[in-house]
């Protein structure tokens, strides 16, 4: 391509992760024309380094009417309409308690579950280790939500991308944008670092952590940090459970596959202070893996032999509450943008691609995004300390 | 070196199919020539990509096998030569290692 020529589109969407190409694949269903730009190459972000799970019971209110259209509609309708079994499941979910302490903290969402329709069961640990036996006896309680669901990421991601594509959508490689160009206020332009120009009537920011650089080339920003994160896997080993597992306070999440391997993950402390440039695939965060691997021996005493064969890490674009941002962008027609997903992004991916294709079709929405406005990040009230609403 | 990436955009014709096909190249996970073949006419381009839509690698060699006939193929659909291709992702331990071992190796004080 050379520079001045200008590569035209109804839509354009920059990121290819599980985000971006669910909103292209669905774009292009509905027979619009889409370019996706990457950075990268296709897919190879957060979308193809997580657990998998869709964690109902710890989604802030906000997201769950997203999450409810995923596990309801978009994620069956993802495993019957792409050429790969992306292993979608309602497999249910233990959240899992220490304490009483814990374990009344978790019986508060119970009613705001209850409103979206949402199962959740408690129990003791007696209950629990009925179910699962393998689960340690140091667990207190438990919480099985109905609602949780998994899929596998990589077939999620790639399988959505191969789909898009054969409908006619242009992905573009090693295309990093660095800019937003506006004409007579619209949205309009995209360049990108070498210099190509790429023009549609809207565009779509699925970027993760990258969409706040590209934001602020519009003077819009959104506040996150950018986390990193580890998980590993294990060897296969006998049934064990269906339902995905967390521990109440984040420590660790966990499922084990249809192959029988036991993926897990972890929260870190350390993991959001990373030095400047450090790269993902070479930096361990030293409180992650280790640690991780003790909390599967100790969540699961009996597979302290089982084997590591596998651990890697991605980033995590978190913001100050932990909820993502989606949104037609008000102050900018044309623009759209879906970031901020603080470490739980892939469980809504199909939704919000789906809810971001319906902006764009100018659509009825199947989900209630109404508070997940980037505007909502506010200075708190000095006086009192606490946030302010708007 | 950055790799460059095989021109998404640029049609490579339709899968047909081979009489050697039912090779198992991977073993770990029993991916076979031909499912190989239709993954680079579904889009997958590289090593990567080519693991993760279908485990090929993901077992427990980790691709320390069949990671080299993987490329082959891959590059043969594609025209290219495989030294084009970059490897897929190492990713730690290099062999698998015993949760137990990891465990103990913290450096906590107990
Ligand atoms: C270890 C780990 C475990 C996780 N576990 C879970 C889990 O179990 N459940 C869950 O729901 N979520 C989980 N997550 C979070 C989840 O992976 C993300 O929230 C989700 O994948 C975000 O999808 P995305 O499409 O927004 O981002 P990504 O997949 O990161 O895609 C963004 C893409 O944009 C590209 N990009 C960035 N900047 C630019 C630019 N300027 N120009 C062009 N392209 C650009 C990037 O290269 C990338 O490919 C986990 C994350 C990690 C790291």
């Amino acid at each position: 391509m050379s520079s001045k020529e200008v590569r035209k589109s109804d839509i354009i969407i920059i990121g290819s992760g599980a985000v971006g190409n669910a909103a292209a694949y669905f774009l292009s269903s509905a027979g619009r024309s889409v370019t996706v730009l990457e950075k990268d190459t296709v897919g190879n972000g957060s979308s193809v380094r997580n657990g998998g799970q869709n964690k109902m019971n710890t989604r802030g209110e906000p997201e769950l009417s997203l999450g409810m259209y995923g596990v309801t509609e978009i994620w069956p309708r993802l495993q019957k309409e792409l050429d790969v079994d992306i292993e979608f499941r309602k497999t249910g979910g233990y959240r899992n308690a220490l304490t009483d302490d814990e374990m009344e903290n978790m019986q508060k969402f119970w009613p705001i579950a209850k409103k979206y329709g949402m199962h959740i069961e408690y129990m003791d640990g007696t209950e629990l280790r009925k179910r699962v036996p393998q689960f340690s006896e140091r667990i207190a309680g438990a919480a099985h939500c109905e609602e949780d669901t998994w899929s596998n990421p990589l077939k999620t991601t790639l399988g959505l991308y191969s789909k898009a594509r054969a409908l006619g959508a242009k992905y573009y490689d090693h295309e990093k944008a660095v800019s937003i160009e506006t004409v007579k206020g619209r949205a309009k332009r995209v360049v990108t670092e070498c210099g190509h120009i790429y023009e549609a009537d809207k565009i779509c920011i699925t970027a993760c952590f990258g969409s706040r650089a590209l934001l602020n080339s519009v003077s819009l920003d959104v506040p996150f940090t950018h986390a990193l994160c580890e998980i590993f896997v294990t060897e296969p080993v006998p049934r064990i459970l269906d339902e995905i597992f967390i521990g109440s306070k984040g420590g660790y999440y966990g499922t084990q596959t249809i192959h029988g391997s036991i993926v897990m993950g972890g929260g870190s402390r350390i993991g959001a202070f990373q030095r400047e440039g450090n790269h993902v695939e070479f930096t361990l965060t030293p409180d992650n893996v280790p640690s991780g691997i003790k909390g599967l021996t100790d969540l699961f005493p009996s597979l302290e032999n089982i084997k590591i064969v596998r651990s890697w890490s991605g980033w995590h674009d978190r913001t100050p509450d932990d909820m993502c941002c989606i949104e037609a962008i008000d102050e900018i027609p044309g623009l759209y943008a879906a970031c901020g997903f603080s470490g739980h992004g892939f469980g809504i991916s199909a939704p919000v691609g789906k809810v971001l294709s319906e902006l764009m079709l100018e659509q009825p929405l199947g989900a209630d995004i109404s508070k997940l406005k980037f505007n909502r990040f506010m200075p708190i009230d000095a006086f009192t300390g606490d946030d302010r609403k708007r | 070196m950055e790799y460059k990436v095989f021109d998404r955009t640029k049609p490579i014709g339709e899968f047909t199919a081979q009489p050697d096909d039912d090779l198992i190249i991977c073993r770990c996970e029993e991916i076979t020539k031909g499912e190989i073949r239709k993954a680079v006419y579904d889009g997958m381009y590289t090593i990567n990509e080519i693991k993760r839509y279908l485990r090929a690698g993901m077992g427990l060699c980790q691709g320390l096998t069949c990671g080299r006939n993987v490329k082959d193929i891959v590059a043969r659909e594609l025209g290219i030569s495989p030294a084009e291709l970059e490897e897929a992702t190492p990713r730690p331990p290099a062999r698998p290692v015993t949760a137990k071992v990891y465990a103990d190796c913290r450096g906590e004080e107990d």
